[in-house]
């Protein structure tokens, strides 16, 4: 699909055969980002927002990535915030937090989301994109914004804070 | 790289993907809601956002194009009343300090920083003309906090910084740096320095970029994109370094770890020399900021004040200004003239001029070690790390005062001016427009703007407008005439006690030349500082109030 001067407006019901086919895999993937459901499915809404208008105008050939794009710069957006509530929850006593926090699941116990939920925001994109999104590392370095380069390095951080739980768990 | 370690996470990462369940049903119903409500958008008009003390905020869309069945929207930057702040949309990127704040003319551009546990090598631009940020691509160098960043009318030129330093790291200086050209976003690297990395300084002079790091310092020659050797200055270290008289020459001063000063210096970029200067009169360092003519050092003062000196290149000489109640951490910025100064809670200007300080109303939110640029209408400040040590995510805008004035003083209970009872002559009505339309506050904040420049000259005031004021705001005299009769205007000191004077300024609004409506405004300075004989002494402004004249 290309822009025309007789571009097509497209209608709802185009949109919601749009977010039918992409939402399941963005939501799967903002998880893994932010480890937490109600905010993944933010994260998911706000990229269907932001990519509205443009997809509206008919600018979009291939949705999916777009989306993709807006999912990591959502969660990257918001992973500070989240890291920022983190630390205040954990000054709290009791338990006042609320909220569906992956946390409060069965699997809590698993050591991978709890190291890749202790990488930097940086490290677990990339790790994140590469090795759940199968991106190469010039796409990861495209959505991430940043480059080829600091994405090796990323994830060469990444998998080397991994590897001592991966390998723990291995002997276990 | 291990690939059964590859393969491992990849399997573990689809387990865990699987643990995200399914979307909840509302979501598809909120998606679409959203997008139904962004399809009925022609003209928008977001609804006025209240700031701390004043301003409606308006935002409108304006449609600028239409093509087919679309059309485009340029959303313009909220209008906020002078001496109000407003709330910057979010940006692309995440918050952090220490970065590259640079204003081009048309945008903000930041880029670099920290947070806690990383350096960020990527950057964004913000238009406050459309209120719009836009990402920035990846720079060609490390991400890196403490960066030097200079405009030079087409490029920004990034340069030096530090990597690392979290929790018991150490910092890793960086000789490296690039250029961004805004236009078409593009990055290239700069070729290698003779300097050594650190926090730089860089000033752009003489069209030439100099940067300075610790002892050594060079000039990049733009069109040549080649770095040139600067003579050693006949300082131990250039701790700071800023233009300096008519921005021909550039002012070094050199700050010891114990945060003594060591001496200042002079350098003129066509010759290549350096001059030593006099030390500064001033304990310490914490900023060095260019003002019209010269340059001011702030340095420690007791705690929660800074004590200021000016620079006059003329006599090669330094003049002492005066203590001003401002945290150590505060960010200076210079507009027309006056210092703003921006830190922790505090937000005031400092008449560059007298020394005389005025509180003016702070953000919403505390910052230090953020960004900061004026645009020419706006002084915007993004990020930093607020007093918890959590970073402010997000930015805030000023838009000054005319002549400098600002509402942090307590409002007067009576209100005389006249300002809706005069004859409602067209010129009077623009003048009052002028002047903000704010009546009696509009008179505050022409007193805090001139009263000290009134009160050094102060033996028998009652003339009108110095030709200071003049040179420091042209046309002055057109703006004033009409809504206040500056001839009538009054200033009487009276010393209170050994530290005190009372300082009354009378002014006179002669709305038909028939009838007048006096204000008599009160303003009372205390403390130790410079009086009117000329002794040392600085003025802090205790209060601020009107009367029925």
């Amino acid at each position: 699909m290309t822009l025309t001067k007789e571009r097509a407006v497209y209608d709802q019901t185009d949109f919601a055969a749009a977010f039918d086919e992409h939402h399941r895999a963005l939501h799967r993937l903002a998880f893994l980002l932010c480890s937490d459901r109600t905010r993944a499915e933010d994260l998911v809404a706000e990229a269907f927002a932001r990519v509205y208008p443009r997809w509206r105008k008919g600018g979009i050939e291939d949705l999916g990535p777009y989306l993709r794009q807006a999912v990591v710069n959502q969660a990257r957006g918001r992973w500070r915030r989240k890291a920022l509530e983190d630390r205040e929850e954990a000054r709290q006593t009791g338990d006042g937090r609320g909220g569906r926090l992956f946390d409060d699941t069965a699997v809590d116990r698993d050591e991978l989301r709890v190291a890749l939920a202790s990488l930097p925001i940086k490290q677990r994109t990339a790790i994140v994109l590469r090795y759940f999104e199968d991106c190469t590392e010039a796409e990861t370095a495209r959505l991430m914004e940043t480059s080829v380069g600091t994405v090796k390095s990323q994830v060469s951080r990444g998998l080397d804070r991994l590897k001592g739980v991966l390998e723990d768990g291995r002997k276990s | 790289m291990d690939q059964e370690l590859e393969s491992k996470v990849r399997e573990r990462l689809a387990r865990m993907a699987d643990d995200a369940g399914a979307p909840s049903p509302d979501l598809r119903r909120r998606v679409l809601r959203e997008a139904a409500d962004r399809r009925r958008l022609r003209f928008v008009l977001v609804p006025a956002a209240a700031l701390a003390t004043v301003a409606a905020l308006v935002l409108a869309a304006l449609v600028v194009q239409r093509d087919g069945n679309d059309v485009v929207t340029v959303t313009p930057a909220p209008s906020v009343e002078a001496g109000a702040w407003r709330t910057l949309p979010e940006a692309p990127i995440a918050p952090r300090e220490e970065m590259v704040a640079v204003w081009t003319g048309t945008e903000m551009i930041v880029w670099g920083g920290r947070d806690d546990e990383q350096d960020f090598d990527d950057g964004a631009a913000f238009n406050p003309k459309t209120n719009e940020w836009r990402p920035l691509p990846a720079a060609p160098i490390a991400g890196r906090h403490g960066a030097a960043g200079v405009w030079t009318g087409d490029r920004v030129v990034v340069w030096g910084g530090v990597e690392g330093g979290f929790g018991n790291a150490e910092e890793s200086p960086l000789n490296d740096g690039a250029v961004l050209d805004p236009k078409s976003s593009e990055w290239r690297t700069l070729p290698k320095a003779p300097i050594s990395g650190g926090r730089p300084q860089a000033v752009f002079a003489s069209g030439e970029v100099i940067v300075a790091a610790g002892i050594s310092a060079a000039t990049y020659v733009i069109g040549e994109d080649r770095w040139r050797p600067v003579a050693a200055a006949p300082l131990r270290r250039i701790s700071r370094l800023v233009p300096s008289g008519d921005g021909r020459q550039l002012l070094a001063v050199a700050t010891d770890p114990d945060a003594s000063i060591s001496g200042s210096a002079v350098y003129d970029p066509i010759d290549g020399d350096w001059t030593k200067a006099a030390d500064p009169p001033t304990p310490g360092m914490l900023d060095l900021v260019a003002v019209d003519g010269g340059a001011v050092i702030v340095g420690s003062g007791a705690p929660g004040s800074v004590l200021t000196s000016r620079w006059i290149p003329d006599r090669g000489a330094w003049s002492p200004l005066g203590t001003h109640a401002l945290p150590e951490s505060a960010v200076l910025w210079v507009f027309a003239g006056d210092i703003y100064g921006f830190g922790g809670k505090s937000f005031v200007v400092i008449d560059v001029a007298s020394g005389a300080v005025t509180h003016l109303t702070p953000p919403d939110v505390s910052s230090s070690s953020h960004g900061m640029v004026f645009t020419g209408e706006e002084i915007l400040i993004w990020g930093g790390a607020q007093e918890s040590g959590a970073f402010l995510d997000g930015g805030r805008a000023y838009t000054p005062k005319p002549f400098g004035g600002d509402t942090a003083q307590p409002q007067p209970t009576t209100t005389t001016t006249g300002e809706d009872e005069g004859p409602g002559t067209g010129s009077e009505n623009a003048c009052a427009g002028d002047f903000s339309g704010r009546g009696e506050e509009g008179v505050r904040a022409f007193v805090d703007a001139f009263y000290s420049t009134r009160v050094r000259g102060a033996t028998g005031v009652d003339d009108c407008i110095t030709q200071e004021m003049r040179q420091q705001f042209p046309g002055i005299e057109n703006r004033c005439e009409v809504c206040f009769k500056l001839p009538l205007l009054r200033v009487s000191i009276e010393q209170a006690d050994a530290n005190s004077w009372a300082v009354t300024v009378s002014v006179e609004k002669d709305c038909d030349a028939a009838s007048c409506n006096p204000i008599r405004t009160e303003v009372i300075f205390v403390g130790p500082g410079k009086n009117v004989q000329g002794e040392q002494r600085s003025f802090v402004v205790r209060g601020l109030e009107a009367v029925s004249g």
